[in-house]
C-alpha cells in the first residue's frame, strides 16, 4: 500500500539538472530569439481548435497561453487566481457571478480589452449560462448553480480573443503570432504592451514535427534551445549534463480495450490482463525510473488517493482467471508506430503477459486515432489537461471512451474516488503509468523565475531570456 | 459480504486535536453501525515514518477507544473486519483514509471508501525582505555583528571592529586570532558580541576577549558549542566539528541529542507541539525534527542555508535558501503550518552565493554573500517584514 | 513341343541368362564404385562444413571476447557490482554493441543469470536467461550451438560466451550468429551436391524451417529422414526422390547437430545427386537388354540352323514311323549322315523290311490257318449231312438186300432223306460259295437310318403275324444325319443277319431294339435283344464261320456280318451275359 504519506513540502517542484555554471549574478537581458523544436504538430494556435492527437494536445496546452489569456487562472493548488479578471463575487446560490476586468489590457492589435469584447468572445460558443456586459463588469447568469464556473473560465477553451478584420484571432498574451505555417513552423513576437510587461525575448521560433532523434541532434549541435524529451531519455540527458525541465506526472499512459465485451469471460480476461502487468520492471528500465506506475486515472499527487487503486502483479490469480476461459486468449496490442517508447513498452508487455498465459501480438498503428479498431487493445498516451479533478476526469473519460456518472459531488473526494473507481471497474481501461513532460534546454536559456512547469499551462517563455555568450563553468 | 473501505479525508488543520478526534469518532460510528455487527475488528496504520506516522497513531488510538466504547471487540490478530488507516495528499490538501476490509478481499470494487477533503490552510501572512549592505572585503567573512554604529567582522584569522563614519564603515581596530593554525577550506565561524565582550567560535577553537581596542583576544581549543538561536540561548547549543565545516553536536538542556546526523545548518521554529528543528545534513537534505528529535519529514528544494526568525505576531519563520532554474540562490521564508512548512511571500533574489546565514535575533538575519565575479564577500543585514 | 523348339528355347534361355548375368555384374560393380565416390564427396563436403563452422565460431568467439574486453562492458560490470548498480541503464547496450560487432545475437547477462540487455529481444531484460546454468559452466571462448528465443520464432545459433569480471564481479556476454542460409552460403558446393539445414525447433516436422542451397525442391520429402534422426538422434542415410523420375533423387546423409547438454538442435543434411548413377545404370541396363535380345535373335537363328541340321533326319524318321503306323509298311527313310542319326535311319529301314517280311508271313499263315479253319468247318458241315446220307444208303442197301418188300417204302424215305441231305449240302455249298464270293463293297454315301427303317419294316410285318412268343421290334434312330460311306446292300445284309440272330435268340419272345447313334467319327448301330445271352466262350467264337448255337442255319451269318464290317473298315463288338440279352454293336466311319 502506497502510503499517502508525506510528500515534498515545496510547492514549487523543480527538477533541474545540475546547473551548467550559470551562477553569475546577472540581470535578465532583453532581446534575442528562442528556438523551440517539438515533435507535436499544430495546424493552428487558436483557442477553439479541438486537438485529437495527444502529443498535439499537450503542445497546445503549453503554447496557447503565450498568446491567449483567460479571465481566471489556476494556481499550483488548483485554486482560481486573477488573470484578466481581477476579482469576482458570486451569489449564494452560485447562479450569478460578477467579474471585474483588469484595466489597461490590450489586444495584440491595440484594441482595449473591455467587457463587450469579453462578452462577444464568451458567447461565441455554446454555454450553460449567459454572459452580459453590465457597466463594464461581466455578469454570468445561469439557471443552475455553477460552482465550478471559475475553473471553467480558466480552461484554455475560454481564452479571450477577438477576431481581427482579416479573420485571424487576436489575443492578449505576452506574445503575438507573426507567422504560422500549419504543422511546420510558427513565429511568435514579443507583445510590447503586455499588462505584465514586455517579455524578455524578442521572438520565439517554433519548429514542429521533428522526431526525437533529430531534436536531440539539433540541441547537441546548438541549433535549437528547447526540445522535447521522451521519458526514457531524461536520465541519460541529465547524465550528459543537459539541463532538464520536467513537469510533475501529467500524462497518462494506459491500455484501452477497443471493443470491450460485457460477458463475465470478457471481464475475466481483462482482469487477468490487468493482474499480469509488471509495471515495476518497465518503470525501472524502459522509463529509466521517470514518472510513476499507476492504476488510477488521475495521478496520486493531484487526488491523494491514487494509491488506493493498487497495482500489484498477481500472476497466480491471473492464471486462475484465465483457466476459466474456453481457450487460450490471443490479443493484439496496437501502439503508435512512430513512438519508440510505446513500442518498447508494448514489446515488454507482450513478454510479461505471455508468461501469464495470454498470447500478445504487438501491432504498430500508423494513424492511431483512425486505426485503433484494428487492434484488440491500444496503448494510449493522454495528457491531463487541468489540475481540477472534475475537468481532468471528464476530459480523460471522454478521450478514453468511458462514461462518467452524472451526479458526482466534485467537492467531496470520496465522490470523486467513487466516480473514478466506477470508470475503472470493468477494466476497459487499464492505467499503466503517469509520465512527466520533459524538456531539455540549451545553455543559453535563462529563467527569470522558476518555471512552474508542473502546472498544465504554459512553458512560461515570457519569463525566459537568453544569454548572449554561452556560460563557461564546470558542473559542481 | 461486502467490504467496506472507509476513507475519511480528515481536515488536517494545525489544531490537530479537536478535528481529527471528531473524525475518528465519526469513523467509529460508521463502523459500529454496520449490519451485521462485526464480530472482531483490527485497526492498523500504514505508511512510512514521518510526521504523519505519529498522527496516524493518534488517530488509531482514538478510533480504538471509540470502538471499544461502542462495545466492539478489538483484537490484534486476524479479525472479521480490518481497518487500515493512512494519509493521502493531493493538490487540494490532505485526506485521511480508512480502508475497511471485511474479508481477505482484494477487489477494489468491493471496498467502501469515504474521502473527506482537508482544505489546506493558505498562509494568510506574507514576508518581504529588506536588505542592507554593511561591508565588503576580499577575505572571507565568517560572521558579523552590527550594533548601532559598530560592526564586527569575523574573518578566518581576524576579528575586525569597524565604525560607521560618514555613511561608511571603516576599520577601527582588529585582532588577529592566534592558535588558529590551519585555515580550512570553506571556513565557518560564529561571532557573539555583548556586554561581556566578544566570543568567536571556529571549528574546534573558541576565541574570547573584550571588545575594547587594545585588548587581547585569546583563542583556545574547545569542544563546546554555541547557542543555536540567539533569541533563546538556552534552547540548544551546537558545535562545529574540529577541522570541518559542519556541526557534529547538538545539545539541549537534557543533554546531547543522539543519533542526529552531522549538519551544515540548523534552524528552529515554534510548532504546535513545541520547537520544530530543521537540519541541513551532509547529504544536503533538510530533515525536520519535532521537539523530541524524532524525524518527522524532509524538505526538498532547499539549499543548505537555514536560519530562524521570530516575527512576533507574524509568527516564527525559517529562512531557507532555494535555487531557481539557473541555480541562482535566493532566500524564502517558510512558516510552519500544521505539519509542514508553507512559503510566505516573495523570494529574495541574491546575486552571489551564500557563504554564511546566521540568525540575528528577532526578525533579522545575517547574510554573507560571495560575489562569483569579483570573488569578494559582502555582509548583508536582512530584515524580515511581515505583510498582510 | 518339338525338339527343335525346345532346343531353341534352351539356347535362347542360355543367351538371355548369360547376358543378364553379365549386365547384373556390371551394374553392381559400377554402382558400388559410384557409391564409394559419392561417400567420399559427402565426407569432403562435411569436412568443409565443419571447417567453416570452426572458423566462423572462432570469429564469433573473438568478437564476443572483444565486446567483453571493451571499456563499455567493464564500466558496466563495475557499476553493476556496486550495491546501488542499476541494470536498467544498460538496457539498450546490447543492441548497439551487436551492431558494432556485426553479431546477429548478443545478450548481456548479470552474475545472477538475469538478462541485462538483449539485442535480439530488447524487452527481455530482467528475465532469467534460459542458458544461465550453462553460462556458468562453460569456459570463455567456448563455441557451441544454442537455441535462441526471438520474439517471433526460435532460431539456432552458433554462440560463444565471454566473461567480464573485474574483481570477481560477473557479467556474461553471450553472442552469436544465426545458423541459416547465410551460414551455409560460405561453403563451396560441388556440382550435384546439396546442403540442407533443419533447425529442430518445432515438435513436428515443418518444411518451411528448412534452409537449403537449392530452391525448388519439394522439401516435404525430407520429412522421413528428419523424423528418423529426431527419433534416434543418430546419423541416418537414405535416398530422397524429388519427383516421379527416379533419376531426380539424392542420396542424403543426415547428421544431428547437438548443443550443450546433448540436445538435438539441428540436422545437417548433405545430399549428392543420384542422377548420374541412375542414368548409368539405365544405360547399362539398356545395353544389357539389347545384348540379350540380339543374343537371343542370334542364338535362335544359329540354333535354328544348327538344329535343323540335327532335327531333319529325326523328322524324316518321325515321318517314316508315322507312315508305318498308318499301315504303309514299306516305308524307307533316307538320311545322309554318318552319325547316330544315320545309324538310326538304317535300323529303321531294317525294321520296316522285317516288318514287311513278317507281315507277309503272318498273312500267309493266317491265310493258311483261315483255309484250314474253313476246311475244317466245311468238312464238319459236309460231314453232318454225309453221315445221314450214308446211313440212308446203307438202309437202302439193307432194304434191297434184306427186306425187298419194304424196299419201296424205304426207297422213298431214303430218297427223301437223301435229297434233303443233298439240299443241305447244296445249301452249305451255296452258303459257302456265297461267303466265298462275297463281293467288294461299293462304297457310296448311304443313309443308315434309312436302311434300318427299311429292314425294320420288313421284319415288322413278319413279326406282327406271330401270335405267340411275340417280339416287340423298336427303333431308336439318331436324329442327325447318319450318312456313311458304305455299300447299302451289304449293310442291309448285316442288319438283316443281326436281326435274324436276335429273333433266333428269343424263342419265347421279347424286345428287339435297333438303334443308330453318332459315335466318335462315325455311326454306331446297335441291335439289342432280350434273349438268352451268350457265355464268354460263345462270344469268342460267334463270328467264326459255321459256328452256331442254333439248331438251324449255317453259322455263317455272323461271319458274313464280320466280313462286311471288316470290308467297310468298321468294327463290330458284342456285349452279352447269359440270361441278359445281347447287344451287337457295329461302328462305321462317316462318309
Amino acid at each position: 500500500m502506497q502510503p499517502g504519506a508525506l510528500r515534498s513540502f515545496a510547492l514549487i517542484s523543480l527538477m533541474l539538472a545540475a546547473a551548467s555554471g550559470a551562477q553569475g549574478s546577472k540581470r535578465p537581458a532583453y532581446g534575442g530569439e528562442l528556438r523551440v523544436t517539438t515533435a507535436g504538430q499544430l495546424a493552428d494556435l487558436h483557442p477553439g481548435t479541438l486537438e485529437l492527437d495527444a502529443g498535439a494536445a499537450a503542445l497546445r496546452l503549453r503554447l496557447l497561453p503565450l498568446v491567449f489569456e483567460t479571465l481566471v487562472k489556476v494556481d499550483s493548488h488548483g485554486f482560481p487566481q486573477p488573470a484578466l479578471a481581477v476579482s469576482w463575487t458570486a451569489s449564494s446560490d452560485l447562479r450569478r457571478w460578477n467579474l471585474s476586468l483588469r484595466q489597461g489590457v490590450r489586444f495584440h492589435d491595440g484594441a482595449p480589452l473591455d467587457a463587450s469584447a469579453v462578452v462577444e468572445c464568451l458567447t461565441s460558443r455554446e454555454n450553460p449560462f449567459i454572459v452580459l456586459d453590465y457597466n463594464g463588469r461581466i455578469v454570468i447568469e445561469s439557471a443552475d448553480p455553477q460552482p465550478d464556473l471559475l475553473l471553467d473560465l480558466a480552461t484554455l477553451d475560454r481564452s479571450i480573443y477577438r477576431s481581427s478584420p482579416g479573420g485571424a484571432s487576436v489575443g492578449t498574451g505576452p506574445f503575438r503570432i507573426a507567422e504560422w505555417v500549419a504543422s511546420q513552423k510558427g513565429v511568435l513576437l514579443a507583445f510590447e504592451e503586455h499588462w505584465q510587461g514586455r517579455p524578455f525575448l524578442d521572438r520565439v521560433v517554433l519548429e514542429m514535427g521533428r522526431n526525437l532523434r533529430d531534436q536531440w541532434m539539433d540541441l547537441e549541435l546548438d541549433r535549437t534551445d528547447l526540445i522535447e524529451l521522451s521519458a526514457e531519455e531524461v536520465r541519460s540527458a541529465r547524465e550528459r549534463g543537459h539541463r532538464i525541465l520536467s513537469s510533475r506526472p501529467l500524462e497518462l499512459m494506459a491500455l484501452s480495450v477497443t471493443a470491450p465485451g460485457s460477458s463475465p469471460q470478457d471481464i475475466n480476461l481483462r482482469s487477468a490482463l490487468a493482474l499480469s502487468i509488471d509495471r515495476d520492471a518497465i518503470h525501472r528500465v524502459l522509463l529509466q525510473k521517470q514518472g510513476e506506475g499507476t492504476s488510477s486515472l488521475l495521478p496520486q499527487w493531484i487526488t491523494g488517493f491514487g494509491f488506493l487503486f493498487g497495482q500489484l502483479r498477481d500472476l497466480n490469480r491471473a492464471r486462475s482467471l484465465l483457466a476459466l476461459l474456453p481457450q487460450e486468449p490471443q490479443l493484439s496490442i496496437g501502439y503508435p508506430a512512430r513512438d519508440r517508447l510505446a513500442k518498447s513498452i508494448t514489446d515488454r508487455l507482450a513478454l510479461d503477459l505471455q508468461s501469464a498465459g495470454i498470447r500478445i501480438r504487438p501491432l504498430p498503428l500508423n494513424e492511431p486515432s483512425r486505426d485503433a479498431y484494428l487492434a484488440d487493445v491500444v496503448l494510449l498516451r493522454v495528457p491531463i489537461t487541468t489540475l481540477d479533478q472534475k475537468h481532468a476526469l471528464l476530459d480523460l473519460a471522454s478521450r478514453l471512451g468511458l462514461r462518467l456518472s452524472e451526479n458526482v459531488d466534485w467537492n467531496q473526494p470520496e465522490a470523486v474516488f467513487k466516480a473514478e473507481r466506477a470508470l475503472l471497474k470493468d477494466f476497459r481501461v487499464i492505467p499503466l503509468f503517469h509520465l512527466s513532460f520533459s524538456y531539455a534546454v540549451s545553455k543559453r536559456v535563462r529563467f527569470y523565475r522558476a518555471p512552474d512547469i508542473f502546472l498544465t499551462d504554459s512553458l512560461h517563455l515570457e519569463d525566459v531570456w537568453v544569454a548572449e555568450e554561452t556560460a563557461v563553468g564546470h558542473i559542481p | 459480504m461486502p467490504v467496506f473501505l472507509l476513507i475519511v479525508l480528515a481536515l488536517v488543520s494545525y489544531q490537530f486535536g479537536a478535528d481529527l478526534t471528531q473524525l475518528s469518532k465519526d469513523i467509529a460510528g460508521r463502523i459500529a453501525s454496520r449490519r451485521p455487527r462485526p464480530e472482531s475488528i483490527r485497526v492498523l496504520t500504514c505508511g512510512t515514518p514521518g510526521a504523519h506516522q505519529s498522527k496516524l497513531r493518534q488517530v488509531r488510538q482514538i478510533l480504538e477507544q471509540e470502538l471499544r466504547r461502542r462495545r466492539l471487540n478489538l483484537v490484534e490478530e486476524a479479525a472479521a473486519l480490518t481497518v487500515t488507516l493512512s494519509f493521502g495528499e493531493g493538490l487540494k490538501g490532505r485526506i485521511l483514509i480508512a480502508e475497511v476490509n471485511a474479508l481477505e478481499q482484494r477487489d477494489l470494487d468491493a471496498k467502501d471508501i469515504i474521502i473527506v477533503p482537508i482544505p489546506a490552510e493558505a498562509p494568510s501572512r506574507g514576508i518581504s525582505f529588506q536588505k542592507s549592505l554593511l561591508w565588503r572585503q576580499n577575505q572571507p567573512i565568517l560572521d558579523f555583528v552590527v550594533q548601532g554604529d559598530r560592526l564586527w567582522i569575523l574573518s578566518p584569522r581576524r576579528i575586525s571592529a569597524l565604525e560607521n563614519i560618514e555613511h561608511g564603515w571603516k576599520e577601527r581596530t582588529g585582532w588577529d586570532l592566534e592558535n588558529v593554525e590551519h585555515v580550512q577550506r570553506d571556513p565557518r565561524g560564529r561571532l557573539f558580541v555583548d556586554s561581556t565582550g566578544l566570543r568567536a567560535f571556529l571549528p574546534g577553537v573558541q576565541c574570547e576577549g573584550n571588545a575594547e581596542p587594545g585588548s587581547r583576544v585569546t583563542c583556545s581549543t574547545t569542544d563546546r558549542g554555541f547557542p543555536a538561536t540567539p533569541s533563546d540561548p538556552t534552547l540548544a547549543t551546537i558545535r562545529l566539528a574540529p577541522g570541518r565545516n559542519y556541526f557534529d553536536q547538538l545539545r539541549t538542556s537534557r543533554g546531547l541529542v543522539r543519533d542526529l546526523p552531522s549538519f551544515y545548518t540548523v534552524a528552529v521554529v515554534s510548532g504546535p507541539g513545541g520547537p520544530v528543528w530543521a537540519l541541513s545534513d551532509l547529504g544536503r537534505r533538510t530533515r525536520i525534527y519535532n521537539s523530541t528529535f524524532s524525524e518527522i519529514g524532509q524538505a526538498s528544494g532547499w539549499t543548505s542555508e537555514l536560519a530562524s526568525a521570530e516575527l512576533g505576531e507574524c509568527g516564527s519563520w525559517i529562512l531557507a535558501g532555494t535555487e531557481n532554474g539557473d541555480g541562482q540562490e535566493g532566500l524564502q521564508a517558510f512558516q510552519w503550518i500544521g505539519d509542514r512548512p508553507v512559503a510566505g511571500g516573495e523570494r529574495l533574489e541574491l546575486d552571489g552565493v551564500v557563504t554564511a546565514l546566521w540568525p540575528d535575533g528577532g526578525n533579522r538575519v545575517r547574510l554573507v554573500e560571495r560575489n562569483l565575479e569579483s570573488g569578494g564577500y559582502a555582509a548583508w543585514s536582512v530584515t524580515l517584514i511581515c505583510v498582510n | 513341343m518339338s525338339f527343335r523348339t525346345r532346343l531353341l528355347l534352351i539356347i535362347g534361355t542360355a543367351v538371355v541368362a548369360a547376358s543378364t548375368a553379365g549386365t547384373w555384374i556390371l551394374l553392381v560393380t559400377t554402382t558400388r564404385a559410384f557409391e564409394q565416390l559419392d561417400e567420399q564427396r559427402r565426407l569432403a563436403l562435411l569436412q568443409q562444413f565443419w571447417r567453416s563452422f570452426d572458423t566462423q565460431g572462432k570469429e564469433i568467439a573473438r568478437r564476443v571476447q572483444a565486446i567483453a574486453d571493451s571499456e563499455v562492458c567493464i564500466r558496466m560490470a563495475v557499476d553493476l557490482s556496486r550495491p546501488g548498480g542499476d541494470p536498467g541503464r544498460y538496457v539498450d547496450q546490447a543492441q548497439a554493441l551487436a551492431a558494432q560487432h556485426s553479431l546477429d545475437l548478443l545478450e548481456i547477462v548479470s552474475g545472477d543469470g538475469r538478462i541485462v540487455s538483449s539485442a535480439q529481444w530488447p524487452a527481455r531484460y530482467g528475465y532469467l536467461h534460459p542458458l544461465e546454468t550453462q553460462l556458468r559452466r562453460q569456459d570463455d571462448g567456448t563455441v557451441f550451438l544454442s537455441k535462441q528465443q526471438l520474439p517471433d520464432l526460435l532460431a539456432i545459433a552458433v554462440t560463444a560466451i565471454a566473461r567480464v569480471n573485474p574483481r570477481e564481479s560477473r557479467l556474461y556476454i553471450l553472442g552469436g550468429q544465426r545458423l541459416d542460409r547465410r551460414f551455409l552460403s560460405n561453403i563451396a558446393l560441388p556440382a550435384g551436391m546439396r546442403l540442407f539445414l533443419y533447425p529442430n525447433v518445432e515438435p513436428t516436422f515443418s518444411p518451411r524451417l528448412l534452409t537449403g542451397t537449392g530452391d525448388d525442391e519439394d522439401l516435404e520429402r525430407l520429412a522421413p529422414i528428419v523424423n528418423s534422426v529426431r527419433e534416434t538422434r543418430r546419423e541416418y542415410t537414405s535416398t530422397v526422390s524429388w519427383s516421379e523420375d527416379t533419376a531426380d533423387s539424392d542420396q542424403v546423409q543426415a547428421i544431428p547437430l547437438k548443443g550443450l547438454d546433448d540436445e538435438l538442435l539441428a540436422i545437417l543434411m548433405v545430399g549428392s545427386s543420384r542422377s548420374d548413377i541412375i542414368q548409368l545404370r539405365r544405360f547399362i541396363g539398356m545395353m544389357g537388354l539389347i545384348a540379350a535380345i540380339g543374343g537371343v535373335i542370334l542364338g535362335v537363328g544359329a540354333g535354328w540352323w544348327a538344329t535343323r541340321r540335327v532335327t531333319r533326319p529325326i523328322q524324316k524318321l518321325v515321318e517314316g514311323a508315322g507312315r508305318v503306323s498308318r499301315g504303309n509298311w514299306d516305308t524307307r527313310v533316307y538320311v545322309d549322315s554318318k552319325d547316330e542319326i544315320g545309324d538310326l535311319a538304317k535300323a529303321f529301314n531294317q525294321m520296316t523290311d522285317q516288318l514287311l517280311d513278317q507281315r507277309d508271313r503272318l498273312m500267309q499263315a493266317e491265310r493258311v490257318a483261315a483255309w484250314r479253319e474253313v476246311a475244317r468247318r466245311l468238312a464238319h458241315e459236309i460231314k453232318n449231312p454225309l453221315f445221314p446220307l450214308q446211313i440212308t444208303l446203307e438202309n437202302l442197301q439193307r432194304a434191297k438186300n434184306g427186306h425187298p418188300d419194304q424196299f419201296d417204302e424205304v426207297f422213298q424215305e431214303s430218297t427223301d432223306a437223301i435229297l434233303s441231305e443233298l439240299n443241305s449240302l447244296k445249301t452249305i455249298v451255296a452258303n459257302f460259295s456265297e461267303f466265298a464270293k462275297m463281293p467288294q463293297p461299293h462304297l457310296q454315301p448311304a443313309d443308315l437310318n434309312a436302311i434300318v427303317e427299311e429292314k425294320a419294316r420288313l421284319f415288322q410285318s413278319q413279326l406282327i403275324s406271330r401270335t405267340d412268343s411275340r417280339i416287340d421290334l423298336q427303333t431308336a434312330l439318331e436324329t442327325k444325319a447318319t450318312v456313311v460311306q458304305a455299300d447299302p446292300e451289304q449293310i442291309g445284309r448285316v442288319l438283316q443277319n443281326l436281326i435274324l440272330n436276335a429273333i433266333d435268340a428269343m424263342p419265347q419272345g421279347g424286345t428287339l431294339v435297333v438303334r443308330t447313334r453318332e459315335h466318335a467319327a462315325g455311326i454306331l448301330i446297335e441291335v439289342e435283344d432280350s434273349g438268352v445271352g451268350l457265355t464268354p466262350e460263345e462270344r469268342e467264337r460267334v463270328f467264326t464261320p459255321y459256328y452256331t448255337t442254333k439248331q438251324h442255319g449255317t453259322g455263317l451269318g455272323l461271319a458274313i456280318v464280320q466280313s462286311i464290317v471288316s470290308d467297310h473298315r468298321g468294327r463290330i463288338s458284342i456285349e452279352s451275359e447269359p440270361g441278359r440279352g445281347t447287344i451287337f454293336r457295329v461302328w462305321l466311319a462317316r462318309a
